[in-house]
């Protein structure tokens, strides 16, 4: 599995959960696969490329975890926290990559961020290429469980 | 300046915006505005007394530092405390907000305490 890459990306998850939206976050799997498939409510999924790497990282929450957490980040009711939640995702992700990104340029890695897309739908599926080896890790707050998976892309090999 | 002084909140992202104005509101801030990006908050400080500005770089529109560079170039503005926030933590970032006058930068993720530093350095820069 590749650590390197992969660590700053679950750090960056817990710390940005514990710092803006008060969520402690506990990793409870983390399993290296290819065809996979995550199953959420929510999805946010955002890409970074660089001369070396490129990566992909996806935030999955069914809809139980995440509006909790954005009712209490947004101090809305579960209602309100239901229609911001595809926002806060993508915020989640900006600040998720924004970390992880520093502590690779850190090891001399340089990426650059596209925007994030969230998608919602009741269970949907996000299911990788036959051929990407992904790493799912799986977490658990207070609210209940959610997904980061990391695909990483090593250029020319 | 007090904390009755008007805090511009500038981001794209209304949840950000919410988020750093429960924040300011815990630090005892209640006086503020939001805009939506870098054009939003020229209307805003040209029709409303602003004390001071937090902004995010990544924008649609106007983003963040071309709105630093508009204020600085403004014989109104220029003076103006300005707070950058944002995921950009690469230091040609930095060093390009520095140079275009930026009072302070804050990396996200951050807290209340983290932002209360933050406001307290520009604060007593600019009193001093």
């Amino acid at each position: 599995m590749v650590t390197t890459e992969i660590d700053p990306f679950v750090e960056a998850t817990a710390d940005v959960l514990a710092m803006m939206a008060d969520t402690e976050v506990e990793v409870v799997s983390i399993r290296e696969d290819a065809n996979t498939k995550v199953k959420s409510d929510f999805a946010g999924i955002m890409g970074l490329a660089g001369r070396e790497l490129s990566v992909a990282i996806t935030l999955a929450f069914p809809q139980g975890t995440i509006v909790p957490i954005a009712a209490a980040m947004l101090e809305e009711t579960p209602e309100e926290a239901l229609e911001s939640a595809p926002t806060v995702i993508g915020e989640l992700l900006n600040m998720v990559s924004g970390q992880a990104r520093a502590s690779l340029a850190e090891a001399d890695v340089d990426l650059d961020m596209a925007l994030p897309t969230v998608v919602k739908g009741d269970g949907l599926a996000l299911v990788a290429d036959d051929a990407v080896k992904v790493v799912v890790v799986e977490f658990k707050t207070a609210e209940g469980s959610f997904v980061l998976a990391v695909c990483v892309d090593r250029k020319g090999g | 300046m007090s904390s009755n002084m008007r805090i511009l909140i500038v981001d794209d992202a209304p949840p950000m915006r919410k988020i750093i104005g429960k924040m300011l509101k815990g630090l005892g801030y209640t006086n503020i505005a939001e805009a939506s990006d870098g054009g939003d908050a020229l209307r805003v400080l040209r029709s409303d007394h602003i004390d001071f500005i937090i902004c995010d770089w990544n924008m649609p529109g106007m983003t963040g530092i071309e709105l630093l560079r508009t204020v600085r170039a403004d014989s109104h503005f220029k003076n103006l405390p300005f707070l950058m926030v944002t995921a950009e933590s690469k230091k040609k970032n930095v060093i390009e907000a520095v140079r275009a006058g930026v009072s302070n930068y804050v990396i996200k993720p951050f807290n209340q305490k983290v932002l209360e530093e933050k406001l307290n350095a520009i604060l007593t820069s600019t009193a001093a």
